[in-house]
């Protein structure tokens, strides 16, 4: 099975029941099929072979979609990219993953010429010049690394390691026509991947949100009320957003499923999601781009804010272990994960550079890619997660997990967010710096509460109180962002 | 703030401070949603600093798309927000 086969096999099935929408065009299956046929052949015509890198840089919304089904039903690889990104990193971006054609709504970046062959639509089809494009014979998708230090990479995902994922998705959520999906997620992060394909493998509707609303709590709830939204996946920031937006005031009975990953959800507002959706289901997902989703939780019902949350267990068909510094697996240690879901490898100024280490279970040896966090598994075997290997530091002797900082401050009744950053930069040894967001509250409050619920020797050496963190473009808090404010 | 060029130059410093592209430039119909000009921060900023400024307070529920259209429509809702509040202290 390939990604580009879900679309015709559904169109044949369920041609007339709603495909996408965006809110400002509306397809069926049959309409979707036959707008991607002509898309398809005309980047055919145009140049396009099997196997060519084809990105898509359109804003999220009905002609994106189309072309990137279009570049898959040509054989190539597709890579969404957003036009909002600035100019040098889309270029960037663009040449390090082996472009050889741009799908353009808007101005062709340096790097490619324009063909002047429009795609139907308002796309156009520009060309790579000046650097050799790369192949991938077998097609594929390919997401970037988030890049919040350095350049981005490209991570390079056969068909096989998508339709694992979304097969998944549609198996456990029992995904169907009925469904509609709704789609909050950039087309360039990795969570979009099951609002567009496991709605292309089911016959369910892909619902996009339109940009102009992501950023108002307000609307997205309104959003889901009237687009009778059944599935929704989406990070943990913007679930505590709608909180404020009055998702608790918005009766919302068709919402059915309720899935996260990207980053921890604070326990204090999951109960509250939890109360206030008891016959829908959550799930707690995690994974990096170069995986998809590796490990799932389901949340009980009853669930409550005493208990910590996990992350679960392997996805079937994958084996996800706790390695320590030498690859040998055990109860705790670096998150490995092995299976047809770990990607082909990162595309870096044009070349294939597979990322996998061999790692030891028993005498089992196996092929893994590792995550960079750190996880220890339970008596039942679910994994927790303990922060990334990158985040311990160490001030004056002392391991700290910034993690861990996080979570108890997080805990505070005023705190609606926070972010513990690292700064080796302002003194000897560094410093730990705390950013909160709080209800209001007086901020020496606040701080004096963060100093009597940590240990000492956790204690931030800095507490900024602000109005609202920085988000990166996956909508995630903006930790390097935060390490690198003025002081 | 006394009128909609205040605010257009209020926007234009809360921008100055951002990444948002340095050649915008921001007029009364300026379409501030389209090309991904705010972003959540910045819209918490401008809702800060027109309580500060024009002495109203930014309930959350008028924190929506229709009303961060241009700076005319967000302008249109600080003068509704000034009436309601001198019709309440009457």
């Amino acid at each position: 099975m390939t990604l580009d086969r879900l679309l015709t096999d559904t169109a044949g099935l369920h041609p007339g029941r709603p495909a996408l929408s965006d809110g400002s065009t509306a397809l069926t299956y049959s309409e979707l099929d036959h707008e991607v046929a002509d898309v398809a052949a005309a980047l055919i015509a145009h140049g396009v072979r099997r196997g060519d890198h084809v990105g898509v840089l359109a804003p999220k919304g009905a002609d994106a979609v189309r072309a990137i089904h279009a570049a898959l039903r040509a054989g190539a690889v597709a890579a969404p990219l957003d036009p909002t990104d600035p100019a040098e990193r889309v270029e960037r971006m663009a040449h390090t993953a082996g472009l050889g054609f741009l799908v353009v709504a808007g101005p062709v970046p340096a790097g490619f010429v324009d063909r002047s062959a429009p795609l139907g639509h308002g796309l156009r089809l520009a060309v790579a010049h000046g650097h050799t494009p790369a192949r991938t014979p077998d097609g594929g998708y390919m997401l970037f690394t988030s890049g919040s230090t350095g350049w981005p990479k490209g991570v390079l995902l056969s068909h096989e390691n998508v339709l694992h994922f979304v097969r998944w998705t549609v198996e456990e959520f029992g995904v169907g026509p009925d469904d509609r999906i709704g789609s909050q997620a950039a087309l360039t992060f990795d969570l979009s991947t099951f609002d567009l394909f496991a709605a292309a493998m089911t016959g369910a509707c892909a619902v996009l949100l339109p940009d102009v609303l992501k950023n108002f709590p307000r609307d997205v709830v309104t959003w889901l009320a009237e687009e009778r939204i059944s599935l929704f996946y989406a990070v943990p920031t913007l679930y505590q957003s709608l909180l404020r937006g009055g998702i608790e005031t918005t009766p919302l009975p068709r919402l059915r499923v309720l899935a996260f990953a990207g980053e921890a959800f604070p326990v204090g507002p999951l109960e509250r999601y939890v109360r206030l959706f008891p016959h829908s289901r959550f799930y707690n997902l995690y994974g990096p781009t170069e995986t998809n989703v590796c490990t799932f939780e389901r949340i009980p019902w009853n669930w409550t804010a005493a208990e910590p949350l996990s992350i679960g267990h392997a996805l079937p068909g994958l084996r996800v272990e706790l390695v320590d510094e030498n690859g040998v697996a055990g109860p705790e240690g670096e998150i490995a994960v092995s299976g047809p879901a770990v990607f082909r490898g990162y595309l870096q100024d044009g070349v294939l550079r597979p990322r996998l280490a061999t790692i030891t279970c028993g005498k089992e040896r196996l092929t893994a890619y590792l995550t960079g966090d750190l996880g220890v598994r339970d008596a039942e075997g679910r994994i927790h997660l303990r922060g990334r290997r990158d985040h311990q530091v160490k001030r004056r002797g002392h391991r700290i997990e910034l993690g861990d900082i996080e979570s108890v401050v997080q805990e505070l009744p005023a705190v609606r967010a926070c972010a513990a950053v690292w700064r080796p930069d302002i003194v000897d040894g560094g410093e730990i710096w705390l950013h909160l967001v709080c209800d209001d509250a007086e901020p020496e409050a606040v701080v004096r509460a963060v100093h009597e619920a940590l240990p000492r020797r956790m204690a931030p050496d800095h507490v900024v109180v602000t109005a609202e963190l920085p988000l990166t473009n996956r909508g995630k808090i903006d930790r390097e962002a935060l390490a690198s404010t003025a002081t | 703030m006394n009128s909609v060029d205040d605010l257009c130059d209020l926007i234009r410093a809360i921008l100055a401070d951002t990444s948002a592209p340095a050649d915008v430039d921001i007029e009364p119909q300026t379409a501030l949603l389209v090309s991904g000009l705010l972003d959540s921060l910045t819209i918490m900023r401008i809702a800060t600093r027109i309580e500060e400024t024009a002495g109203v307070a930014f309930p959350e529920s008028e924190v929506v798309a229709a009303n961060f259209r241009t700076p005319q429509t967000l302008w249109a809702l600080v003068e509704t927000l000034r009436a309601e509040k001198s019709a309440v202290t009457r």
